[in-house]
């Protein structure tokens, strides 16, 4: 299509280019016939047009043609580039030397040689092309005559010019009598030379119908127009010799246009233009040579003898053998059976010199002794040493079995359209016909018979609803050359409504316009209704597997999943259904299934697989491993295939149920049971051996006077002693099997739960409860909790021992009550005589005072009995104070002051001594300080007390020096004892706890001084310390006080 | 006497009885400074505003201070002149009936200078004023 209308751009200029020539020629003629002789020969015009057009457009040429040469090595090329240069060299100095002393002479003389030089080049060069044998001529020959042929030509044209310059060449022309007959002679070769080389190119243009030949063609005819005007011309410059030029000019003019063809045909077939050129030169046997080596067919060429002379590349390929072991050897028998020698050699004879249309199928023998098909065309051609035949042949095996299948497939198409029912049609586009075959007008509701292909006869058949839709889909895979798929309603002439299913191809022809397009149709409606039903079955279905717990999934005879539920995603451990992989096949990649022995199971093994090979398995497990994840879990599955109505297995359905859990609980149930029975089997051993021991044990509980019972984890009681029946007044019959919290009415200090965990915690409680007894008595119970743990480090139950706190729950109240009045009033004592102590002070000072005053200030006028009053007021006063001293003293023990620390109490003793040193000197006393322990105690009143101990001791001394031994005794680590002996006149045994109590004197207050207040407040000190003291003594034997003191502080502190 | 400003001793006590005991036993001792007497502890804490203004006959120079007193006792007043930066200075002495052991220590704590208990005669009443005279009023 492409070339063809370059062929029409190009051929205006051609004919243009032709009449120009025939133009020239007739202008020739006639001015020959008119012989007009006036001269027109302006100064450098013929320099300047020969430059322009006979010199540098040939030297252009001659360039192209060297490059040409360069590339191929074509010796026509190079030899056409010489002739180029030449006759341009020789033009253009020609046209200057003209201007020169007998100028005419020179430029037609040099002119002519350089035609002729061009002409015989020209002739050389086709001649070569024409006639060079098939080997010569190659590509990989040295191009080295490139510039010795220039340099020859240049130094021939300078050697020329300056031989007609020097007159060394005889004149061709001499003005006034014309050309000279060797200029004719040189002249009139050139013409023809020029004529036939054209000739060649016009021959050759003719052949291989190129742009560039038949220019170049046009090109040698105007040179040669242009010399024979010359020839024919009389005076040089005369108005034929201009044409004669000009037809030179045109020609120069027409080699560029071809070279210009050349550059655009090389541009349409990506060649450089070198390639081109020389292509137009590449003769036929050449053309034939390179086409042999290329041909995809194999080329054998053989004598008269049968012998192999050529022997090609596809040639080895088809056979085996190479060219050398190919050439010369018989062709018949070796490479090609004896009996096709002759069908070969009819065939070869029939076609004398041309490649016959006609081909055989015959064999070939291999080189590998394989037969194969070949397909082969024949020529001889006489050559002058004999003839030559050549066979082009092809390896049909390919071909044969393609076409074999195609045989095949085609039959089976047939049959299938038959029995599929299909109808097959074709559009042609270009008629707008349509062809029916019977099935498509049965499909259609057509008669046959009737139809004439047009589209009114179409769409007529085919239901108003769907007309345009199916307009447009046609009209789009016409147009976008996509295939034709769509599904419409016939719509028969009774009325009923059919679907089809139509499906199409556009063809296209060679040149990419659409032609027709074939296409096949066939009736769906049944399976349409079926589909409708299918639809509403598989709507059920979908809805039904959608709430199934199991994963289910149906696959095909392949084991592609056709369907499955949501349940099958979660099952497998996919985010949704749409992850979900599609094929069973995918599923070793991100699975491992286990059997149930734990082996790793292979595909085949599968639910899918088994099920496809006809086993239906309920129940059985498998073991499914994520390879990703590494999640496992344990399915059990049910499983059997699906058949179609004659039994044929067409897929599977397969229900899969998580039940890892299920399996987990089943596993931990047995293995709890194992243990449990093992456990009972232990327990049994040890119940029976223990069953004496708690027997006895029993018995001995029984004995036991606190109420003893078992409860277990729920409070029930299993155990009841004979405690807790006397206790509580309920029998064991009644105790048994009740809630001991219950039927006891228990009150806890704290929660239940509270006592439980302690029990749980810590093994044991310890507590006061509260229980009502059968008669409704209240009891306050020491209760004691232990636990007893089950087996499984569970509480089995609880041990409790209550003891009847009652009685002394009760004592404790009356004498916490009491405890407390009693605190209450010896507080109020306190305050009181606190209070009292001091205040009274005041008045007894002042009484002190005023007397004293009265004494001194009223002195004279006081008689003896007034005085005397005075004294005594101011004794009584006196005395009072110090009762009330004693008394704040007795009244402030209690009262605190300090902490007790651990104190020395030899150091208290020895300190409480110092304060009668003065006593002690004036009687001599002896003081014995001996084994003193060291106390907590109130330093304070410790000293208050041995300063009281060691006055008294030194007041009631007796007619001898006093001697005092105070000593310690430690007394089982807790308890010490102090005593303090002195040789005074002690006292009466009966008196001994008199001595303690307040203001208690032994004697009258002439013989002793005091108040009586020191011994009750050593008392007092004593007791707040948690000791005691008491006296021993008899009169005139001294007295011992002993004083216990606990070591350590706190305890049995006693308010 | 007359080259430098008298001093005061001020006592407060709600017992007229030992404040006029207490004045005729200053006046007996011959110690020369000024003796007056407050009832109460708000009396004496007016006294001491009083006496701390600019112009005035200026502050005493020793005050004998009762424990147990009405309206303000004697604990309150000794706080409130301890706290106060220009009455700190004024050295207090404690002179109360009380023997008892913790008020001598509480007192002293609370920043009193001395603590004693009243005397039982007249003399030792003249001996005491004495003493406290050379040990508060030689400065």
């Amino acid at each position: 299509m492409t070339s063809k209308s370059e062929d029409m751009g190009s051929r205006w200029p051609k004919l243009i280019g032709l009449l120009l020539a025939v133009a020239s020629m007739v202008a020739i003629v006639a001015l020959y016939a008119l012989d007009i002789t006036f001269l027109y020969e302006p100064k450098h015009l013929l320099g300047i047009t020969n430059t322009i057009f006979t010199a540098i457009i040939p030297v252009v040429v001659a360039f192209f043609a060297a490059r040409t040469y360069l590339r191929t090595g074509s010796f026509s090329v190079l030899l056409m580039g010489c002739g180029m240069l030449g006759f341009g060299l020789c033009a253009g100095l020609a046209g200057w030397l003209r201007e020169m002393q007998g100028g005419a002479n020179f430029n037609v003389t040099i002119y002519n040689t350089g035609a002729l030089l061009g002409s015989l080049c020209h002739i050389t060069g086709a001649v070569i092309n024409y006639s060079r044998k098939p080997y010569e001529w190659g590509l990989k020959r040295e191009k080295r005559a490139l510039i010795p042929a220039y340099a020859a030509i240049i130094v021939f044209a300078v050697l020329l010019s300056f031989a007609t310059v020097q007159q060394v060449i005889p004149p061709f022309f001499i003005q006034g009598s014309g050309p000279t007959p060797l200029r004719q002679i040189v002249l009139g070769l050139a013409i023809s030379l020029y004529v036939l080389s054209s000739l060649f190119f016009m021959n050759n243009y003719f052949r291989i119908r190129s742009d560039f030949l038949y220019w170049y063609s046009l090109c040698l005819v105007m040179l040669a127009l242009g010399l024979f005007a010359f020839y024919i011309e009389k005076v040089v410059g005369s108005p034929i010799g201009w044409v004669g030029r000009a037809s030179n000019y045109g020609g120069t003019i027409f080699s560029l246009i071809s070279i210009l063809a050349a550059v655009r045909s090389g541009k349409s077939k990506g060649l450089p233009l070198e390639e081109v050129i020389s292509s137009f030169f590449v003769d036929a046997e050449a053309n034939f040579k390179s086409l042999v080596e290329t041909a995809s067919d194999a080329i054998i060429s053989f004598d008269q003898e049968k012998r192999v002379i050529l022997w090609n590349s596809s040639a080895e390929k088809v056979f085996g053998y190479t060219k050398a072991e190919a050439i010369g050897s018989p062709l018949f028998g070796m490479f090609i059976p004896e009996e096709y020698a002759n069908t070969v050699k009819e065939l070869a004879e029939i076609s004398q010199g041309m490649s016959s249309q006609k081909t055989v199928e015959i064999v070939g023998a291999h080189k590998n002794g394989r037969l194969f098909p070949i397909e082969l065309s024949a020529f001889e051609r006489k050559l002058p040493n004999g003839r030559v035949s050549t066979c082009i042949l092809r390896d049909i095996t390919e071909r044969r079995r393609a076409e074999e299948t195609l045989r095949g497939s085609r039959s089976q198409l047939d049959l299938a359209l038959r029995s599929a029912n299909m109808g097959v049609w074709r559009w042609d586009l270009i008629e707008d016909k349509r062809y029916f075959d019977d099935q498509v007008c049965h499909l259609l509701g057509i008669d046959p018979a009737k139809f004439t292909g047009t589209a009114e006869e179409f769409y007529q058949a085919v239901h108003p609803e769907d007309r345009e839709m199916l307009k447009m889909e046609l009209a789009r895979t016409i147009e976008q050359d996509v295939p034709y798929e769509t599904e419409y309603r016939a719509f028969w002439p009774d009325g009923s409504v059919h679907y089809i299913v139509a499906r199409a191809k556009l063809f296209l022809n060679k040149i990419g316009e659409p032609v027709r397009v074939d296409g096949l149709v066939w009736d769906i409606t049944e399976r349409k209704l079926a589909m409708a039903a299918l639809l509403e079955s598989r709507a059920k279905l979908e809805a039904a597997l959608a709430s199934m717990i199991d994963a289910v999934f149906i696959s095909d005879a392949e084991g592609r999943f056709i369907d499955f539920n949501d349940a099958f995603a979660t099952y497998h451990r996919f985010k949704n259904k749409d992850e979900c992989l599609k094929t069973l096949a995918e599923y070793p990649e991100i699975l491992d299934v286990f059997m149930a022995d734990g082996q790793l199971a292979p595909l085949d093994q599968w639910a899918v697989p088994r099920a496809l090979r006809g086993e239906t398995v309920t129940n059985a497990e498998y073991t499914l491993r994520r390879k990703d994840t590494g999640e496992t879990w344990v399915g059990s599955y049910s499983f059997g295939p699906i058949r179609d109505k004659d039994g044929r297995i067409v897929g599977s359905v397969v229900a899969g149920r998580d039940i890892t859990e299920r399996k987990q609980m089943e596993e931990e149930l047995r293995r709890s049971h194992n243990e449990l029975e093992l456990r009972v089997r232990e327990r049994t051993a040890e119940l029976i051996s223990a069953n004496e021991d708690l027997q006895r044990q029993a018995a001995l509980l029984n004995l036991a006077h606190d109420a003893i019972f078992v409860v277990d984890s729920a409070g029930v009681v299993s155990f009841w002693n004979k405690g807790a029946e006397d206790l509580y007044g309920f029998t064991r019959e009644q105790a048994i099997g009740n809630v001991a919290c219950e039927f006891l009415q228990t009150r806890f200090p704290e929660s239940l739960e509270q006592v439980v965990k302690q029990v749980i915690d810590t093994g044991q409680w310890a507590g006061e409860l509260r229980h009502t007894t059968s008669r409704g008595e209240e009891l306050v119970v020491e209760s004691r909790w232990a636990l007893r743990p089950g087996k499984d480090g569970e509480s089995a139950g609880f041990l409790e021992v209550n003891r009847d706190v009652t009685a002394r729950k009760v004592a404790e109240e009356a004498l916490r009550s009491n405890m407390a009045r009693l605190e209450l009033v010896n507080a109020e004592l306190q305050e009181f005589a606190f209070v009292a102590s001091h205040d009274l002070q005041e008045p007894l000072r002042k009484i002190q005072t005023f007397c004293d005053m009265a004494q001194k200030r009223c002195a004279p006028v006081l008689d003896g009995a007034s005085k005397d009053y005075l004294d005594r007021v101011v004794n009584s006063a006196g005395r009072m104070r110090q009762l009330l001293r004693d008394l704040l003293d007795f009244s402030r023990v209690a009262a605190r002051l300090e902490p007790f620390k651990k104190i020395d109490l030899a150091e208290i003793v020895r300190e409480a001594a110092d304060v009668f040193e003065a006593s002690v000197k004036e009687t001599g006393c002896q003081i014995e300080i001996e084994n003193m322990p060291a106390v907590e105690a109130d330093e304070t009143q410790m000293l208050g007390l041995f300063q009281n101990l060691i006055g008294n001791a030194l007041k009631f001394r007796g007619a001898e020096t006093p001697h005092i031994k105070i000593y310690g005794r430690l007394d089982r680590k807790r308890i010490c004892e102090i005593f303090v002996k002195d040789n005074g006149i002690g006292f009466g045994p009966q008196f001994a706890e008199l001595i303690f109590k307040p203001f208690q004197r032994l004697h009258s207050r002439s013989e002793y001084d005091g108040t009586g207040m020191g011994l009750a407040i050593c008392r007092k000190i004593v007791e707040r310390h948690g000791g005691n003291i008491r006296a021993e003594s008899e009169p005139g034997k001294g007295s011992t006080f002993i004083i216990s003191l606990p070591v350590k502080q706190g305890r049995w502190e006693v308010i | 006497m007359v080259e430098e400003p008298q001093k005061t001793v001020l006592m407060a006590d709600d017992d007229a009885e030992d404040c006029w005991l207490a004045t005729e036993a200053f006046a007996k001792s011959g110690v020369e400074a000024a003796f007056s007497c407050v009832l109460d502890g708000v009396e004496l804490m007016n006294h001491l505003k009083e006496r701390s203004r600019p112009n005035a006959k200026g502050l005493p120079s020793l005050i004998l201070l009762d424990l147990n007193m009405p309206r303000k006792d004697g604990w309150q007043a000794l706080t409130e002149i301890k706290a106060e930066p220009a009455l700190q200075h004024i050295p207090i002495v404690i002179l109360t009936t009380s023997e008892e052991q913790s008020n001598v220590d509480l007192t002293l704590k609370a920043g009193a200078e001395s603590f004693i208990t009243k005397p039982a005669t007249f003399d030792e009443w003249v001996e005491m004023m004495k003493s406290l005279a050379d040990r508060w009023l030689q400065r």
